[in-house]
């Protein structure tokens, strides 16, 4: 047997694996001690089933893989990049509360609670000629009481009372009934629902049902002039 | 491990008895004698007994008056001398069936002896990481045979291979292991630590 053949039929593994016998083994290590190349073939392959005898019943040993964090469509919320600024611009929201929107809330609600006379700003007359536009000065965070004259003229089943800022634009309206318009109506104002310069009440009545014509009455105009104090 | 080459200067070493040259022989042949032994004797004793008569024999014949002519068949000597150890050991114990007709299942020593005691920790490592290369059915096979010594035909039929598959697996973890053990004798020259 020379080498090219021992290579061509595995003749190591054969004579390892116990499956030569008779005159093709003679042959094999007759080459065997001949050739330096198979004699170091066969002792690597006595070595690695010696060792692999022991080896091969310890359990293997593999590093489990640590598994993949499978990222969500919420994943972009706890990245730095969006978290970052996220929580920069909460603490600049909390600072803005604490210090200027609290003190700025503490003081309106001094005031609501602080007792004090209300002057009403008096709309009534409506129609009659020559009089004066009235003024009202109103604090800029807080309110103020118009006395609204309704003319109460029957056939309304209610009135609408709208409040136009000095450019024309509808800035509120309330509906009163009848019951409400036979006095004198106090209406509370927030200053933040007006506008500076001449605002105009406008009041109209909603014919009763089974009227002919069911449009809104002009009813009264009145015009004042608001100057928010800062 | 290392590939050897017989000259005349190796056996006109061993010629004039130098000791290194000499053990060098001894641990090269000594494997090889050894296998052989195994696959045809059971006995341990007898084993060694005829391993030493083998040694003797060769050694008194190199150093004999016209010693060996051609250095490069020192090795084809020795198996030569063995083969003859062997059938007068069968001569003498009128075994003349011996073994012969027996496959070498105890090629591989089983029990410990020298031979497998040398095998290192860095060694064991090497196997392992060849093993661990292995997928389940591989590994299984490998370890029906070698370590449970089952049937090779039968182990073959259990995993659904056949045993062309087995020699060529063992082939291939044998070339790997012989790949990193040269890496490691490369990197323990060069002063890297393997492993």
């Amino acid at each position: 047997m020379n080498h090219q053949e021992v290579l061509q039929e595995l003749a190591v593994e054969r004579y390892l694996l116990g499956e030569l016998s008779g005159a093709s083994r003679d042959s094999f290590e007759e080459h065997l001690f001949e050739c330096s190349e198979c004699a170091m073939d066969v002792k690597m392959g006595v070595t690695f089933i010696n060792a692999a005898r022991t080896e091969v019943n310890v359990p293997r040993r593999v590093a489990v893989p640590r598994a993949e964090r499978v990222r969500g469509w919420t994943s972009w919320f706890t990245s730095p990049w969006v978290l970052g600024p996220t929580l920069a611009m909460c603490l600049l929201a909390l600072c803005f509360q604490i210090f200027i929107l609290q003190p700025r809330l503490r003081q309106e609600l001094a005031q609501v609670q602080t007792p004090s006379v209300l002057n009403p700003l008096v709309l009534a007359n409506a129609g009659a000629r020559g009089d004066s536009v009235p003024e009202i000065v109103a604090p800029e965070h807080g309110s103020f009481v118009i006395s609204l004259d309704v003319p109460a003229t029957g056939g309304f089943s209610s009135y609408l009372c709208s409040l136009y800022a000095p450019g024309g634009s509808l800035l509120w309206q309330i509906t009163v009934s009848p019951e409400q318009a036979r006095d004198a109506l106090l209406v509370n104002v927030p200053t933040s629902k007006t506008k500076e310069g001449l605002n105009t009440f406008l009041i109209q009545g909603l014919p009763a049902a089974g009227s002919a014509n069911g449009r809104l009455v002009d009813l009264a105009r009145y015009r004042f002039r608001v100057t928010i104090q800062k | 491990m290392n590939f050897v080459t017989f000259d005349a200067s190796y056996v006109s070493k061993l010629r004039i008895g130098d000791a290194p040259t000499e053990q060098h022989f001894i641990q090269y042949f000594s494997e090889l004698i050894l296998l052989k032994l195994r696959s045809r004797l059971h006995s341990q004793e007898l084993i060694e007994d005829l391993r030493q008569e083998t040694f003797s024999r060769t050694l008194s014949l190199i150093r004999s008056e016209g010693g060996l002519r051609h250095a490069e068949r020192l090795g084809p000597l020795v198996n030569s001398i063995c083969n003859n150890v062997l059938m007068e050991h069968y001569r003498s114990s009128n075994r003349v069936e011996a073994l012969e007709d027996k496959t070498a299942q105890g090629l591989v020593e089983t029990r410990p002896n020298a031979l497998a005691t040398v095998i290192s920790d860095d060694t064991r490592k090497l196997v392992r990481h060849v093993l661990n290369g292995l997928n389940e059915r591989d590994r299984r096979l490998l370890q029906a045979v070698f370590l449970e010594e089952r049937d090779k035909d039968e182990v073959c039929t259990e995993l659904g291979v056949d045993r062309d598959y087995l020699r060529v697996l063992l082939h291939r973890a044998k070339a790997s292991f012989r790949v990193m053990y040269f890496k490691q004798v490369d990197a323990k020259k060069s002063g890297w630590v393997f492993g």
